[in-house]
């Protein structure tokens, strides 16, 4: 990343302060000139249709001056208002000579009473010039004046805020973020207002150049956990940013991992919820997904929706998530092996039947199991890529024609599309699209396991997950946190989620500033 | 680099050489759910010639198979299970000889029952009976043992859906018996053979494919040989001397009118209180139930009355002390045994002199006096008669 860290804009200021440092030592200076300067700009950009220049004569002056702007990206009424209207006739009425001979003067006078923009920057590299009039303001090129005005013009269209799809509560907002990042950070600053809410941008990708803001609580997170994740957003060479995921990937701790090691998400609560447990958030420009960091295997299984019930129904909830991510990974397994090895242990009469019921499937039960198992998995891809009518369409005639038909010519057992489908169920019922994938996917190597050396294998494989598990970090923080280290503090939000009374205090794994929520007498 | 491979290829390895071979498909097996035992002279058939073996079990496997499964769509009477018949000298013989004409082996995990025909265990030590039943892995301590009058085979044949299902159901009605000893299952056997200890097994009778428990089977310790029979009412006052009643009825006769009574127990508590006076064995036994009136064909008006429960419980408790006596005296005269865990109490309550006492138990209890002392409270008349106000 060619990252240039800008200003933090707390304490509720809007415009942004320059602290730019000259960074690229090639590139050209704005001269006095008006018409090299627009040459310049023309050689870089001008051949693009979409590039608007615009000259004019400053009031009644020969002055000249001229607008670049990227046609689409911009405010055109605001240009026409506030800009070409003020500088061709409202200028004329009150100028003096003079003061338009003073370059000096003239340019602290153009800005401070011609130009009705909020957000005006003065540019001096023509690369940042073209940069700026790329990502949609609007360059004023004076003559005699050596530095080029960026007015803050961007508009473009934006979806607007609506419900997240891909985390739906019953209670809870219905808001989630957007693609624009002016819009989530106005959600995150709405839900937070609190001057500790701090925001540092960088810039991803060499050229895409999309902003990232770094979001995080000041007095509350760790200065040791922003250090790595500066660190990290600063350390690696992208060319493109497309997406929050581009980050993750860069940034996250071990990449053969299949546990997601970043939160990604689309709501503004959970983010808010996030920060302030010490927890840092990255937001990318032009993708509704934050990415919250650190995290722990927990918070996948966690929803928000835990916290806005009430505690009992929360935790029952919360412990029916558990339930459905072991069934994801194990139940198949466990199937496969007791049907291939431990016979025993299957009350006799459900043996019987489980035996009856396969009499004639050709397969033995782990090629069953692979083969229903890879099937719903088509399936689910297959419904997902579909515009939604036919999607469901897909799942309906997958799920319940093919399964029967499959049953009925013999070559799977009833009871095996039972346990697939109550597999397929319970990965849905957990909240983070990522970890139900990464879930899944342990399921096939758990099958194996299974299918090779039965209950044993299944064993042998739940030990190697959790050794992985233990190992694996997410910036620091030891991903199955608080079980181990084990942290009886923590364990207050954990598995069930007790009353928020008597969460006074921060997760002790973050290693807050300020460890206590509620400014009680505990 | 080698390195890398040379963990690869153990990996691979692990894959084709280990695991698998335990592997076998639910439907390939044949789950047996019941065995019997039985006593033979079956001449040696045609297809084992050259064959050396005298013949001297037989045993009889029921499996279900899923060949002859519910699930088969063909309608009509179809037998869910398969019986396996085999003979030949020792069980795990037989086991492999079974092999020898079945396409899928046999799986003892689900096996609920082993029923020992009496003729066997009247000639064969039991415990070398069932040896191989203990020492496999497949088969669970808590398959449960009978011992068949007659043929045992004949117990598997019932006229019912699966035989071995029938018998584990009727097993389980014991909380409406008081003639139905405990379950007794094939570790307790073991362990009861590996103490030397007598003990009592129950037993049933099959007469055209109908099958009712029916009395106990007494095997005596050492020789782990059937030596006698209990009848129906003998077992019922063994339970009561043990205490080992869940439920069931006494019918008495009322003393007055001769009507009769039953009562529905509800609870029995029974304690043995040995006495040893020098040499000089004695027990009481007391025994403690509470219970129900639930039919009485006595007419006596007004259940609720106090002098006609009085009656009534006079009646039963006469009833008990008849059985108590009558299993006492077949025990202590005829069989000269104790089943009923007399020495236990005894060993309990007088440690040092047992060692001595120990050697020839069974003879010293045969000769010792027992009291029985019964109390019977009848707690609940169901919802016939009307409160008295004054007795």
């Amino acid at each position: 990343m060619k990252g240039s860290q800008k200003n933090s804009t707390n304490k509720g200021e809007n415009t942004n302060k320059t602290e730019e440092k000259p960074q690229q030592a090639k590139s050209q200076h704005v001269t006095d000139d008006i018409h090299t300067n627009i040459e310049q700009i023309k050689q870089n950009i001008g051949h693009n249709t979409d590039v608007i220049f615009r000259s004019f004569q400053l009031g009644t002056t020969k002055l000249k001056a001229a607008i670049v702007y990227v046609d689409g990206l911009v405010d055109k009424d605001l240009i026409q208002d506030q800009i070409l209207k003020s500088m061709i006739y409202d200028l004329s009425s009150i100028y003096s000579e003079e003061q338009l001979s003073d370059h000096d003067h003239l340019k602290d006078w153009v800005n401070n009473n011609v130009i009705s923009v909020s957000d005006v920057k003065e540019e001096k590299s023509f690369d940042n010039v073209i940069t700026s009039i790329l990502t949609g303001s609007t360059a004023l090129l004076i003559d005699n004046i050596n530095t080029i005005f960026i007015l803050g013009t961007t508009s473009y269209k934006t979806r607007s805020i609506e419900e997240p799809i891909t985390e739906s509560l019953v209670r809870g907002p219905r808001e989630g973020f957007n693609e624009s990042l002016a819009d989530n950070r106005a959600l995150l600053r709405r839900g937070l207002p609190d001057p500790a809410l701090t925001m540092l941008e960088y810039e991803m990708g060499v050229r895409s150049k999309k902003k990232l803001l770094l979001v995080y609580m000041e007095g509350i997170t760790n200065p040791d956990l922003l250090m790595i994740v500066k660190k990290r957003l600063e350390k690696f060479d992208l060319d493109l940013a497309l997406e929050s995921g581009y980050i993750e990937q860069f940034i996250q701790d071990d990449h053969f991992s299949l546990f997601p090691q970043v939160q990604s998400t689309e709501r503004p609560d959970r983010v808010i919820a996030a920060l302030t447990e010490g927890r840092v958030a990255i937001l990318l420009d032009g993708t509704p997904f934050a990415l919250i960091a650190p995290v722990t295997f927990s918070m996948m299984l966690q929803s928000p929706e835990d916290y806005y019930e009430r505690w009992i129904p929360g935790s029952l909830i919360r412990l029916l998530r558990y339930f459905a991510a072991f069934i994801t990974v194990f139940v198949p397994s466990i199937y496969v092996s007791f049907i291939s090895f431990h016979q025993g242990l299957i009350p006799t009469k459900l043996a019987i039947s489980i035996a009856a019921t396969r009499e004639g499937v050709p397969f033995p039960s782990l090629i069953e199991a692979l083969l229903m198992e890879t099937a719903i998995e088509v399936l689910r891809e297959a419904g997902l890529r579909l515009p939604r009518p036919v999607g469901q369409t897909v799942g309906l005639v997958g799920g319940l024609v093919v399964g029967e038909a499959a049953v009925k010519a013999g070559i799977v057992s009833p009871i095996m599309v039972i346990i697939v489908a109550i597999t397929a169920i319970s990965s849905f019922a957990i909240p983070q699209y990522s970890a139900g994938i990464a879930l899944r996917m342990l399921r096939f190597g758990a099958m194996i396991c299974a299918g090779i050396w039965g209950l044993y294998g299944v064993i042998l494989f739940f030990l190697l997950l959790a050794i992985h598990m233990c190992k694996l970090k997410s910036f620091g923080v030891p991903y199955i946190s608080p079980a181990a280290p084990y942290r009886l503090r923590d364990w207050k939000d954990f598995i069930f989620r007790f009353p928020l009374l008597i969460m006074k205090k921060r997760p002790q794994m973050m290693r807050t500033l300020d460890d206590k929520r509620q400014k009680g007498n505990s | 680099m080698f390195q890398l491979l040379k963990i690869f290829l153990v990996c691979c390895s692990l894959f084709i050489i280990s695991g698998c071979w335990d592997s076998k498909d639910i439907e390939e097996l044949a789950m047996e759910v019941g065995a019997a035992l039985d006593k033979t002279n079956a001449p040696i058939s045609s297809l084992d010639q050259g064959y050396r073996k005298k013949n001297i079990i037989k045993m009889t496997l029921q499996n279900i198979s899923p060949k002859s499964s519910p699930q088969s769509d063909k309608g009509g009477q179809q037998q869910k299970y398969e019986n396996v018949t085999g003979s030949g000298d020792s069980i795990l013989e037989i086991f492999r000889e079974i092999s020898l004409k079945k396409d899928v082996p046999p799986y003892g995990a689900h096996l609920k029952i082993l029923v020992i025909g009496e003729k066997l265990v009247k000639e064969k030590n039991l415990q070398i009976l069932l040896a191989l039943f203990d020492r496999t892995f497949e088969v669970r301590d808590s398959c449960i043992i009978l011992i068949a009058k007659g043929s045992a085979a004949q117990t598997l044949k019932l006229a019912t859906d699966v035989p071995a299902f029938t018998l584990v159901g009727i097993e389980k009605n014991r909380y409406r018996s008081v003639k139905m000893l405990p379950a007794i299952r094939l570790g307790k056997v073991m362990s009861n053979m590996a103490d030397h200890a007598n003990f009592i097994i129950q037993s049933t009778s099959t007469k055209k494919r109908k099958v009712k428990f029916n009395g106990g089977a007494i095997i005596k310790g050492n020789t782990n040989r059937l030596i006698g029979f209990l009848n129906e009412d003998e077992v019922a006052g063994l339970n009561f001397i043990t205490g080992e009643i869940k439920g069931g009825i006494i019918t008495g006769r009322d003393p007055k009118t001769h009507g009769l009574i039953s009562y529905e127990i509800s609870s029995v508590k029974s304690k043995i209180i040995p006495h040893l006076d020098g040499e000089h064995i004695s027990f009481d036994v007391n025994i403690e139930s509470e219970g129900r009136l639930n039919e009485e064909h006595v007419h006596a008006g007004n259940a609720f009355a106090n002098k006609f429960l009085k009656r009534a419980e006079m009646a039963i408790k006469k009833e008990v002390e008849h059985l108590v006596h009558q299993s006492l005296n077949k025990l202590q005269k005829k069989y000269q045994i104790d089943v009923a865990g007399f020495n236990e109490q005894m060993r309990i309550q007088f440690p040092k002199e047992w060692l001595q006492l120990e050697k020839d138990w069974d003879k010293r209890f045969s000769q010792a006096p027992i009291k029985s002392h019964v109390s019977i409270t009848i707690r609940d008349y169901m919802i016939k008669g009307k409160k008295e106000i004054s007795d």
